[in-house]
């Protein structure tokens, strides 16, 4: 199995070699990167070649392969982030990693959809974060091509060019279904809700949780044509009366939560495709996955990747592992 | 595929869920989703126009990855 998890010394020399890596890891151990062919996001967080680590001295590698004909590191801000999908190469396909809770972060749960040329390439990707029990409370950063480059603020983007024999192809392994309760709709988009539709009729969203005594570790699915895509619950304001999640719910769109989960290792090793995961360049799960399941020391077959506040795959994701492969044609 | 399948009506029938094909391009699937829900609100030939445009433009783009390749023989056989 491919070793993904490096002490920084390694890392530094890989820099210098000139090789093009996504790294994640401690926002102490990235500041102290030299400048190179790299972008990375703060974490402690890995799924590794040895099961799921916290970790504040390893970074965890993804190289991307020599193959590629050219890449094209790029930071975005709130005002820029809408042209994430329109820079990507024609042929290729682009990483991105967004701080955590930060303004872009929110801007682009919300609004990526309406972004030009949406899903027209395929965009994979994350939200940086921290350690959850970090007594200095640390904010989400991320880093482009120096240690230096640290920001709390902006997203960061490797576009990569792939050769023309070559493709790229986004997928996701999601266990989670909608189960056979309510329909659940929202009156309006966003990261925080204080009524919903339930099976038509309104009423407070965090009376319907109480009354129906959910289980807040359940995501609420959506059925995008078939794909699958979760909101996870984050916080259950009871004098506020709201409800506040992980990635925004969308109006018009019907949710209904997920069924529960009996085994997460089995059922996630038993959805991993047939022809295993060598082409799988980059890969990344869910931090609510990793508590809820309790993976620390356990392994998700051979898959390996940052354990992260939230995936992209096009979109944000929640409780969703997202993986992009390189293929031939 | 070429330009000229934009005016078969089964981009239309796709982006009004008036037909339904079970697709593979991960890509297709949430923008079809996220078109379908924008029509809800707003039926108007403009915005249908708009829509059927832009899920065509993007299978056309992407004609050449085996899973749109897929989609666009379910979609035109509908």
């Amino acid at each position: 199995m491919k070793k993904v998890m490096y002490k920084i010394d390694e890392v530094i020399n890989m820099i210098r070699q000139d090789k093009k890596l996504l790294l994640a890891g401690d926002e102490e151990l990235l500041k102290k990167l030299p400048d190179g062919n790299w972008i990375g996001g703060s974490i402690p967080y890995f799924m590794t070649e040895s099961g799921g680590m916290v970790s504040k001295d390893l970074i965890l590698v993804n190289e991307i392969p020599s193959f590629v004909k050219e890449i094209k590191c790029k930071s975005y801000d709130i005002a820029t982030i809408k042209n994430v999908y329109k820079d990507g190469f024609e042929n290729g396909f682009s990483v991105i990693i967004i701080p955590g809770f930060s303004e872009t972060h929110l801007s682009f749960a919300i609004n990526a959809p309406d972004y030009k040329e949406f899903a027209t390439k395929p965009l994979i990707g994350w939200i940086s974060g921290f350690l959850l029990d970090d007594p200095n409370g640390k904010t989400a950063k991320t880093f482009i091509g120096s240690g230096k480059s640290v920001s709390d603020k902006n997203a960061v983007v490797m576009h990569i060019c792939l050769p023309s024999e070559k493709y790229a192809e986004i997928s996701t392994i999601n266990i989670f279904d909608q189960g056979e309760g309510d329909i659940i709709e929202f009156p309006e988009s966003g990261f925080q809700v204080k009524d919903a539709f339930i099976n038509g009729k309104k009423e407070n969203f965090v009376d319907y949780v109480t009354r129906k005594q959910l289980d807040i570790r359940l995501p609420l699915v959506a059925d995008y044509s078939g794909m699958m895509i979760n909101i996870s619950f984050q916080n259950i304001n009871k004098e506020a009366k709201t409800v506040e999640f992980y990635a925004p719910v969308f109006k018009g769109i019907s949710y209904k939560q997920a069924s529960p989960v009996k085994d997460y290792i089995k059922q996630f090793t038993q959805l991993i495709p047939d022809g295993g995961t060598n082409d799988i360049t980059f890969s990344c799960n869910c931090i609510l996955n990793y508590l809820y399941s309790e993976l620390e020391g356990k392994k998700t077959g051979t898959i390996t990747g940052p354990i992260t506040f939230g995936e992209i795959a096009y979109q944000l994701l929640n409780q969703t592992m997202v993986n992009i492969e390189i293929k031939d044609f | 595929m070429s330009e000229s399948d934009l005016n078969n009506p089964v981009w239309s029938n796709l982006v009004l869920s008036k037909t339904h094909v079970n697709l593979n391009f991960l890509g297709g699937k949430i923008l079809l989703s996220r078109l379908q829900i924008t029509l809800k609100s707003n039926t108007t030939p403009s915005a249908v126009e708009k829509a059927k445009k832009e899920l065509f433009d993007l299978y056309f783009k992407n004609k050449h990855l085996p899973n749109a390749q897929k989609d666009i023989l379910l979609i035109l056989k509908k």
